[in-house]
């Protein structure tokens, strides 16, 4: 009996702790959630002012020139750096914006998440966002 | 035999239930225009809805999911609520479970399911609102605020409303899909109790897990109980609550208080009996 009380006291105890615990990691994420934390966002590229050419350059097909660019350049060299850079992965500006702007942006369904991973604003700052209801 | 413990009018805290959960949609509901979406209410109220004062917990883990970003004012805001009252946030303070609570008092004869399908809700949490969304985005067409009946009801809705007032289409406010979800469960609410609850509710099943490490909790007096099994009948869950008490499909609406074995309790109390706070009150309101 006095073995059964022992146990329910360290089974009380250890519940104790456990919530205690979890308080002060839900304190914890909070904090850190509303102060802290922050991610990185790209505005959403402006086009309305910009000269969209009415019909895209002509490209002519390689057998119209007469040459190809193997032909003119040689073929390419295995340590040769790459002729396409990938410029999604490299540093590009965008606003530090902080947990709880990103918060409030996803109730208007104001951001997305590009293939490259990064977030981007949906729409213009300035202008109305999506709606209330993304879905 | 009956049991004399067991009381047939419901406890003091059963009858106080629905003016907390009242008290607290005044709060959920934007009192003076509030729309505090910087935070998580820790109920599942939709943020699309017109007079939402907060951001609602689930629709900002799945949102963050699909962005790839670390919810961690959600998660801090779940865990709080969660380790300080758990389960009775479902029964006391949840709108959306006061809505089905109101709707369930109408009498019909409500259907039982086994309890194995509460676990249908950590499916619910897992796949649409953590794996779905992050693998798949907010456009995948089970995501859960596309299905959600919480969002159809209170933002869907009156965006539709709106619209007719306007002289748009009524119908075309929401998709389909959500009309279908809206009116099965609307169905769904006479014929069984708190549906939403037991069956799917993602935030209830994450808050249910902390209904054995809840600083507020229940606790049997093991002592008093006979076992007469009067609890499990008066459960509207259909628990038994002399063995269940910390079951994650308890919503804490205290019928089982009714008998004087099972009492609330805190989490630091210490081998006192437990129904000195509940059976104060119902010797007090009896």
């Amino acid at each position: 009996m006095a073995c059964g009380k022992r146990g329910r006291r360290t089974l009380a105890r250890g519940r104790a702790t456990v919530t205690i615990l979890l308080l002060l990691a839900g304190a914890a994420c909070l904090s850190y959630g509303v102060a802290f934390h922050s991610v990185p966002v790209l505005p959403k590229p402006d086009t309305s002012e910009e000269e969209v050419p009415e019909t895209p350059p002509e490209i002519l097909p390689e057998d119209e020139v007469g040459f190809t660019a193997d032909e003119l350049f040689g073929p390419p060299s295995e340590d040769a750096p790459p002729l396409l850079i990938d410029l999604s992965d490299g540093p590009e500006p965008g606003v530090e914006m902080s947990e709880r702007e990103v918060l409030h942006e996803v109730t208007i369904g104001g951001l997305e998440r590009l293939p490259s991973g990064r977030l981007m604003r949906t729409y213009v700052l300035g202008e109305t966002p999506p709606s209330f209801c993304p879905t | 035999m009956a049991n004399p413990r067991f009381r047939r009018q419901p406890s003091r805290f059963v009858r106080l239930r629905h003016l907390v959960q009242a008290a607290f949609l005044l709060a959920w509901l934007g009192p003076f225009g509030l729309r505090l979406h910087t935070f998580c209410g820790p109920v599942y109220h939709c943020y699309a809805c017109p007079l939402a004062t907060f951001a609602c917990p689930i629709g900002v883990l799945a949102n963050f999911s699909a962005l790839g970003v670390s919810p961690l004012i959600a998660l801090g805001t779940l865990l709080i609520a969660g380790a300080l009252v758990g389960g009775f946030i479902c029964g006391w303070v949840c709108p959306f479970g006061f809505l089905q609570d109101l709707v369930a008092k109408v009498p019909v004869p409500k259907l039982r399911l086994p309890l194995q399908a509460g676990y249908l809700r950590y499916a619910v949490l897992v796949l649409l609102v953590l794996v779905i969304p992050y693998f798949f985005g907010e456009s995948h067409p089970l995501f859960i605020c596309r299905l959600c009946p919480a969002g159809a009801l209170e933002a869907g809705l009156p965006l539709a409303v709106q619209n007719a007032a306007q002289g748009q289409s009524f119908w075309n406010s929401m998709s389909t899909v959500k009309w279908v979800v809206l009116g099965l469960f609307l169905v769904a609410m006479f014929v069984k109790y708190r549906p939403w609850c037991t069956l799917f509710c993602p935030l209830g099943a994450m808050l249910g897990l902390f209904n054995r490490v809840a600083v507020v909790r229940l606790k049997v007096d093991d002592r008093m109980c006979t076992s007469c099994g009067a609890c499990k009948s008066a459960c509207q869950i259909g628990l038994a609550p002399e063995k269940q008490l910390d079951d994650p499909l308890c919503i804490r609406c205290m019928q089982c208080t009714r008998c004087d074995a099972i009492g609330l309790t805190t989490v630091f109390d210490r081998e006192k009996s437990p129904n000195h706070a509940a059976r104060a009150g119902a010797d007090s309101s009896r």
